[in-house]
């Protein structure tokens, strides 16, 4: 039997901020993790962080704010998105990013505008070096104990008032019954790793690739599903467009549309606005023949990428042989087997679309959501990136209250049971914003520290 | 002209040996249920194959695996980046790491093929090879041999071969018939397939020829076959630092200067 002030499930971004928030608090952490390694989808990802209002954006002269992040945020949720928990992003990121710098975070110089944002507020990280950092701010507190290797299995609830006392886990030396004072914390991630449950909530995404944390399997969406919690967003399952779908080596998605590229089908002819969200992008790309397709970009576009943001890194990725380079869109078209006509044809109605500043095809109007002005294709080389949809992450899940309590399917807290991260439904909706899931994980994760904390 | 790539295909790296034993009974390692993945040094091979075939529309490519039913994924990956011609020499399990037995089976596997004027292959063949079956192989047949070239071009319909000695880039034209064992290079890093040819791939059948009756005894037999673990990293090797800024930095400081000074004495 072990006891502890607050138990947290999961080692990742959220699992780690919930922990590091509540021993500066005061509180007496006990972490999980399932796996022998911390960092699980957090340490994966692009390392984007969706923060606005940012001392780095002032200098850079980027008017921001979390008005406009919560404007944009409502705007891809399209209505699915619960208002609230956008409230509670928007109200704390600032105060979220200014934490991480006063624990030494350091932030990639440049800021990138990309999916659902109308300004550049991408600030990148090495993911993996922010949960280790992370880890070893916790380690420093002394009030955080970590067991990997230890995986949570059931809740167990007072029989009486029905609040969340602990649960039962199993680690290398077998069974483990912990209690919680104050709460337990699911930060477990989601469930892109669990083939039943993407059979059941994702049919759409069967021939998407699948990416994600090694220990992603919905363990803390079961465990508090079995408690009669409410889920939110399981229909919103997506796919993120860009994934190149032949390479094993690169898991995180190419966002060359959001520098001006075109998407085209197996056909020559594009199929959606490339400017949205790259969850609508990649719902739109698994509907197309073999579930995929090409960005179809220039020389300029090529230079204007970003290496240091992993989903605009274009050039490593031309030197890593990713893309397909040819003088001509004619033997652009030859090389990746599409009809040459069309292909000529799908360009050249483009760049009219672009002089003319309407796009009647798609209603195309700027590079990505509200920002950036379209350019045309046409100056050698060109090249083209195959692409496909993956599911980094499930972005579904438990349903919460502002203060992170999970919330059952009557509309009731499950006392004692709080959750952040992944395993969080309800806030994407019904696109996603680049870098609001690394956020999420941060901010959420403090808030439910905190409420853990106050309990 | 006909090229035939020899590609022979290795253990994937991130497979576990635990289970590699002797098949029951027998002297050849059991294989059953192995994954294959193409060697760089195959994929050097076969992308200057296709690479050729880009520049010259004349030019007929033709992939050969020798191997069991265990390669047939590789197969199809090879399938699906459209060489002419891929089919699998069937080598009833024998192994390739019998050098002269491995020689006269891919001397059958490339007469299986149409005649061919150029032969590529990886500078070495496989898991068992070191080396020693691209040249042993062209001796054999009475071929010109170039080893560890780089890349291949066409020039006024001769091939030439680009491989470095040292410093120097040599570039040496072939008479065929000819082998060229290839070697890894940025430049010829095997291109993805596309995903359409995947799909499609997925649905046709695997050709198979049978190797001849006459391929001669294997001499080699295996007695064991045991998995040496990997050496033991040094306890404490590697280790992050921890505390304040300012205390990593000056531990990383000390450390760099005591290295420093060690080195200068």
């Amino acid at each position: 039997m072990m006891e502890t002030d607050i138990l947290v499930v999961g080692g990742g971004a959220a699992g780690f901020a919930a922990a590091l928030e509540a021993a500066e608090r005061g509180a007496e952490v006990l972490m999980l993790e399932k796996l022998s390694e911390t960092g699980g989808s957090s340490a994966m990802s692009g390392g984007c962080l969706a923060f606005a209002g940012t001392d780095m954006q002032r200098e850079q002269g980027i008017a921001d704010d979390a008005a406009l992040l919560a404007r944009d945020l409502k705007q891809l949720g399209g209505g699915a998105a619960d208002d609230a928990l956008i409230a509670v992003y928007a109200d704390h990121q600032l105060e979220t990013y200014d934490w991480l710098k006063a624990h030494g975070q350091v932030f990639a110089p440049g800021l990138e505008a990309s999916s659902g944002q109308s300004v550049p507020r991408v600030h990148t990280v090495d993911p993996a070096d922010l949960v280790r950092l992370l880890a070893a701010r916790c380690r420093a507190t002394g009030k955080v104990t970590l067991l990997t290797n230890t995986a949570a299995r059931r809740l167990r609830r007072d029989a009486t008032t029905g609040r969340v006392t602990g649960l039962l886990a199993e680690g290398p030396d077998g069974a483990l019954d912990i209690t919680a004072r104050r709460g337990v914390i699911l930060a477990s991630g989601g469930f892109s790793r669990n083939p039943e449950l993407l059979a059941q909530f994702a049919p759409a995404c069967e021939h998407a690739v699948f990416v994600g944390g090694e220990g992603n399997a919905g363990d803390g969406l079961r465990m508090a599903w079995a408690l009669g919690a409410d889920l939110r967003d399981m229909a919103q399952i997506k796919g993120t467009f860009g994934k190149h779908p032949t390479d094993e080596l690169n898991n995180h998605s190419c966002l060359c549309v959001y520098k001006g590229a075109i998407a085209v089908n197996q056909d020559g002819r594009r199929f959606v606005d490339e400017s949205l969200s790259y969850k609508l992008l990649g719902e739109a790309c698994l509907r197309q023949p073999y579930g995929t397709g090409f960005q179809i970009l220039d020389a300029p576009i090529m230079a204007s990428g970003d290496n240091e943001v992993r989903i605009l890194d274009f050039e490593r990725r031309l030197e890593e042989g990713l893309f397909i380079e040819a003088d001509t869109l004619e033997d652009l078209a030859r090389q990746i087997e599409v009809p040459e006509a069309t292909l000529l044809k799908t360009v050249a109605d483009y760049n009219r679309f672009v002089d003319a500043g309407e796009d009647p095809e798609f209603g195309r109007r700027h590079m990505v959501h509200n920002h950036g002005a379209l350019r045309r294709i046409e100056t050698p080389p060109f090249y083209a990136y195959p692409s496909t949809a993956a599911v980094y992450g499930t972005y579904c899940g438990l349903r919460v209250d502002p203060q992170m309590h999970v919330i059952d399917v009557f509309g009731e807290r499950i006392d004692g049971l709080l959750a952040a991260g992944e395993v969080v439904g309800g806030f994407h909706g019904n696109a996603y914003m680049t870098g609001s899931a690394l956020g999420k994980a941060l901010i959420f994760g403090r808030i439910a520290a905190r409420t853990a904390v106050a309990a | 002209m006909e090229i035939v790539v020899l590609l022979a295909g290795v253990v994937d790296p991130k497979w576990r040996l635990e289970r590699l034993a002797l098949r029951a009974g027998g002297e050849q390692p059991d294989e059953t249920g192995l994954p294959y993945r193409l060697s760089p040094f195959d994929e050097a091979a076969l992308e200057t194959a296709l690479k050729l075939r880009d520049a010259d529309p004349a030019i007929r490519v033709t992939a050969v695996i020798p191997g069991d039913a265990a390669r047939d994924p590789l197969l199809r990956a090879v399938m699906a980046l459209r060489p002419h011609r891929v089919f699998r020499f069937d080598t009833a399990g024998a192994p390739l790491w019998d050098p002269h037995a491995a020689t006269r089976l891919l001397a059958a596997a490339v007469d299986a093929a149409a005649a061919a004027g150029l032969v590529l292959m990886g500078r070495e063949f496989g898991d068992g090879d070191d080396g020693v079956l691209p040249p042993l192989l062209a001796t054999a047949r009475g071929w010109t041999f170039c080893g560890q070239a780089h890349a291949l071009a066409l020039a006024d319909g001769a091939i030439v071969a680009h491989r470095m000695r040292g410093p120097r880039e040599e570039a040496i034209a072939l008479a065929t018939p000819a082998l060229v064992s290839v070697t890894n290079d940025r430049s010829n890093r095997l291109r993805h397939p596309l995903m359409k040819n995947v799909v499609l791939t997925r649905r046709e059948p695997i050709e198979i020829v049978t190797m001849p009756a006459d391929a001669g005894p294997i001499a080699l037999h295996a007695r064991s076959l045991a998995v040496v673990p990997p050496p033991q990293r040094g306890a404490g090797a590697c280790r992050m630092l921890e505390g304040p800024l300012d205390t990593q930095i000056a531990e990383m400081a000390t450390y760099l200067r005591d290295w420093r000074d060690g080195a200068s004495r």
